[in-house]
């Protein structure tokens, strides 16, 4: 399932420099370095002297990180659309394709979150920890719970005095 | 931090578990998302989910708690305009959510009761926290301040700012009390400051000429700012901005724009944390200029220009507020309606919202859970949220409403 941008046009075709991105099932993704360089954490090993033939991503399934690389190559492309064209244009087509692009399950939105806080890819976690925010903001505490699989620890007295307390938040 | 999230030990599932979800969000149970993301996460919700959410587990409320996560909480939404809300003081006193807009909703605010016929007016808010009365009205908690005289006289107009001396790390509001002798020209004046730290008022040095218009201060740089009125030797009236400075509490005079016409009303406001001139060309446009950089002359910029009858149909005055979501610009228009404006196409539409006033004032603040108690913790807070009505009432409508 490996897969190659290098038929593309590419705005960062003028770094020729490529990465392979190892997935933790082995899989290999060839990458512009401008889309590797995109996660904190492979700059830094590049800087670090780890950046080899191949970069193993020991956390990240070849699911989620063909996923985390479409992410990352989009935001490359409008980046440098942006420095182009100015700014309105091309802020209004990447808060779109954000959106389109988050619009996923929770089970893959955890997978994501994951990867980008592993990979710190900072603008990913913001997306998908704000779809978290969004999507957890009008429920109860007892879907919050379910949703988080966290055990109450409070004795009913405790809870009631908390709610009673915030009474408001709750109407 | 104080988090252990006790996320997807196996096994514990509730006993409805098998139940099915059409919504398919409770998946990230069996999951582990680590305390750091928890925190990431929370830290971009608004006020009242978080309050709610304090009783999901201890270690969530030891979080929603914590000081570093409501500062966090705090300057995210700041700097990405998120969690406004609208305070609209009319009959009462409303709020509304901004990201949402879709009503407003009566504030029962600590100065509300039945036969208390004044509404409070709102000062101001900063760091996302307050308006005065110290009332922060998205986690609902107030403080009362103390009574202060007024010693010169007996009566005069009276204006407030409140604000943040980052360097004192303290909140303060500034009382100033003008008056007027039996003729026009003379002016006198007293100016006092009340720090949180010291939960007491102390005289400052007096303004040295007469406010334009008698309303709250405008917080920008940690200064409060208003238009001061100047005769020149030929009595001739000019507008000055001046600031109190609430670090050093001096007086200074902000240099402002070379205006290409200076046949306007002006006003001061602030919009994403800058300086804003308002200049109103009766029955033409209202022109409102930026200074970008703090303090240096050259930095203001005029970045809207709203003409009258082409962009709003008529108008007598409009009033900035902030930038919604889409980057448009919230403006309030005379007392009586919200307009979005959007400078790109320059156009305008009128916001509807559910249930607000006829008439109103609007100010903004952004939601946050700052503790009003300061150094002195919470417990301080909690006895004045137990103590009698009647006499906290007394005291703050004291300092709310005077101008009415």
């Amino acid at each position: 399932m490996a897969s190659s941008s290098s038929s593309l046009p590419s705005p960062s075709s003028s770094s020729s420099k490529k990465f392979i991105l190892r997935s933790s099932d082995g899989k290999h993704f060839e990458v512009d370095e401008a889309v590797a360089l995109q996660s904190e954490m492979i700059k830094q090993m590049v800087e670090d002297g780890f950046g080899g033939d191949v970069i193993p991503l020991l956390n990240v399934s070849s699911i989620v990180l063909s996923k985390v690389i479409d992410y990352c190559k989009k935001h490359v492309e409008l980046d440098f659309k942006k420095k182009m064209d100015g700014d309105n244009e091309a802020h209004e087509e990447i808060k779109n394709w954000d959106s389109e692009y988050i619009n996923v399950g929770v089970d893959e939105l955890y997978h994501l979150i994951m990867a980008a806080n592993y990979l710190h890819i900072k603008g990913l976690l913001d997306l998908t920890c704000q779809k978290v925010a969004d999507i957890i903001k009008g429920k109860q505490p007892e879907q919050i719970r379910k949703i988080f699989n966290i055990e109450n620890d409070f004795t009913p007295e405790e809870e009631q005095e908390i709610r009673k307390e915030h009474s408001w938040a709750f109407e | 931090m104080t988090t252990t999230i006790k996320l997807g030990d196996d096994g514990n599932c509730d006993d409805d578990n098998g139940a099915p979800s059409n919504r398919g969000e409770d998946i990230i149970q069996k999951q582990n998302l680590p305390d750091e993301l928890i925190t990431e996460i929370l830290s971009r919700l608004p006020v009242k989910p978080l309050l709610r959410f304090n009783c999901v587990c201890k270690p969530w409320r030891a979080l929603i708690s914590d000081p570093g996560f409501i500062k966090k909480h705090a300057i995210r939404s700041i700097e990405n305009e998120q969690n406004i809300n609208l305070i609209l003081r009319g009959c009462y006193l409303y709020s509304v959510e901004f990201d949402a807009c879709d009503k407003a909703v009566e504030l029962d605010h600590p100065l509300k009761s039945p036969n208390y016929v004044n509404v409070p007016q709102v000062v101001g808010s900063c760091n996302g926290a307050k308006i005065h009365p110290h009332y922060n009205p998205s986690a609902r908690q107030h403080q009362k301040l103390p009574y202060t005289p007024i010693e010169s006289r007996e009566k005069g107009y009276i204006v407030y700012g409140f604000g943040y001396d980052p360097i004192a790390d303290d909140y303060k509001v500034v009382r100033i009390v003008e008056f007027y002798g039996d003729d026009d020209d003379s002016f006198d004046s007293e100016v006092k400051v009340y720090t949180q730290s010291s939960n007491s008022w102390r005289r400052v040095g007096d303004v040295p000429f007469s406010l334009r218009y008698k309303i709250s201060g405008m917080l920008a740089n940690s200064a409060l700012h208003w238009i001061w009125t100047v005769l020149d030797s030929d009595s001739k009236a000019s507008n000055l901005v001046f600031s109190f400075d609430l670090r050093d509490e001096e007086y200074r005079v902000v240099p402002l724009p070379s205006f290409p016409d200076d046949s306007f009303r002006m006003n001061v406001r602030v919009l994403r944390g800058r300086l804003c001139i308002l200049c109103n060309y009766y029955k033409f446009r209202v022109d409102i200029w930026v200074m970008n950089e703090y303090g240096v002359k050259e930095s203001w910029s005029r970045q809207f220009s709203i003409a009258q009858p082409s962009v709003i149909r008529s108008f007598e005055y409009l009033r900035p507020l902030c930038f919604s979501k889409n980057g448009e610009l919230l403006l309030e228009q005379d007392n009586n309606r919200l307009v979005l404006y959007d400078s790109k196409s320059e156009r305008a539409r009128v916001l509807r919202i559910h249930g607000i006033p006829d008439w109103f004032e609007t100010e903004i603040f952004v939601g946050s859970l700052i503790p009003l108690s300061g150094r002195d913790g919470a417990l301080k807070q909690k006895k004045a949220k137990r103590k009698g009505k009647k006499k906290k009432r007394i005291s703050i409508s004291n300092v709310a409403t005077e101008r009415f």
